[in-house]
């Protein structure tokens, strides 16, 4: 019928390694083995798939509505970017040295191999630009939780002279109308409340970026999706020199501490593919600022 | 240098984290075949509708729908009347305290 049986799944460029040893991760399929392709100075990792199976309407349809599908697939590419992240040399503290890599957007596959070599032979001055602002970086990021709103109501109280005031105003006030006052002065509680979070949220980020050559502000993530009871406050990510990783960790477990006292917890987490800072100049992506 | 273990991304965080990024993120290149998948907002949807229950959603400390402009509208109304209420509040204890 003329239609190739396989194709090439896309995960991610990289610089070339010469390195050669297998990759322990599966494909995005769960069979495929994950291998690179070298064009010039770059390395593409890929892995066959069935184009019988990946370019149907089938997984089209699972791709927009099955959500175990969705998160299968989703794990499984970061999976085989984070392998090749972390391939190739073993330093001599025991660590994996982090190689800079350009992660793929979800779900690009190539009919041969000449088409994939021909795109990156494109797009390689753009490639190679942006390998040359992550190289010797790590994404690392941090998200802010608010834990204890109460706590935070009554750090506000107790230094607001305002509230204190309008408080014993209504002690005065007969029962009737200290209900409806007591109910303004929680709305301005809250609205204080708000202000507050987000001068605490503001700080927080400018002192983790001092330690970034970049940093972005990403959407925050609800419950559904983080699958937690606190409210999510700040979801960031930075791009941070290798030297200066220690001091951003510090820096964030220093911030942890102090801002539990005022109710709030924060987690940080990486090194990640550096997702959000990897887009080619002047294309239009949302994600980037 | 008293390096611990590399934090390996997927175990320290959740599986937002990487959806978040796998399906927004990261370079696009034109390949032959894209598998386009569903957005985070509609996702987050289908997630929601999965939680069938709303005791099972106030469990979870789910309470999305009370900043839901839809449903907000009747809250809006509400306060109208909390408003007028309390007008007519203040003026009966006025009354009564000048007795």
């Amino acid at each position: 019928m003329g239609v190739k049986v396989e194709g090439l799944y896309l995960y991610c460029i990289r610089e070339k390694t010469e390195d050669a040893s297998a990759f322990s991760t599966k494909g995005i399929d769960g069979k495929g083995e994950v291998f690179t392709l070298t064009y010039s100075e770059l390395e593409a990792v890929v892995s066959k798939v069935s184009l019988r199976e990946f370019a149907s309407e089938e997984i089209q349809k699972k791709s927009q509505e099955d959500l175990n599908w969705i998160k299968e697939k989703a794990v499984a590419h970061e999976e085989v970017i984070e392998e090749a992240m972390k391939k190739s040399v073993r330093l001599a503290t025991g660590n994996d040295k982090i190689l800079s890599v350009i992660p793929m957007r979800f779900g690009t596959i190539f009919k041969e191999e000449a088409g994939l070599g021909e795109t990156l032979n494109k797009d390689y001055p753009r490639i190679k630009e942006v390998l040359d602002t992550i190289r010797g970086k790590q994404e690392w990021s941090v998200k802010v939780y608010l834990k204890d709103r109460e706590k935070l109501e009554h750090v506000i109280k107790k230094k607001n002279e305002a509230i204190k005031e309008k408080e014993k105003e209504i002690a005065s006030l007969p029962e009737g109308m200290a209900f409806f006052m007591e109910e303004e002065l929680k709305e301005t509680i809250s609205r204080e409340v708000d202000k507050e979070l987000n001068n605490i949220v503001e700080v927080l980020f400018e002192s983790l970026r001092q330690h970034a050559v970049s940093s972005i502000k990403s959407r925050i993530l609800e419950k559904e999706l983080t699958g937690r009871r606190e409210p999510m406050v700040l979801n960031s990510a930075y791009l941070i020199p290798e030297e200066k990783i220690e001091s951003f960790k510090k820096e964030a477990e220093g911030l942890n501490q102090e801002i539990q006292a005022k109710g709030f917890y924060l987690e940080y987490s990486g090194p990640w593919p550096a997702y959000n800072f990897t887009v080619f100049a002047g294309l239009e992506n949302p994600a980037y600022r | 240098m008293a390096q611990q273990q590399i934090t390996h991304a997927i175990q320290a965080t959740n599986l937002a984290d990487i959806l978040e990024r796998v399906l927004d993120k990261g370079i696009v290149i034109a390949g032959d075949i894209k598998i386009q998948i569903a957005d985070i907002d509609l996702l987050t949807i289908k997630i929601r509708l999965l939680i069938a229950s709303v005791d099972k959603a106030m469990e979870m400390g789910i309470n999305w729908w009370q900043s839901d402009p839809y449903l907000s509208v009747k809250a809006d109304a509400i306060e109208r009347e909390n408003r007028s209420l309390r007008e007519r509040l203040y003026r009966i204890e006025k009354k009564l305290k000048t007795k």
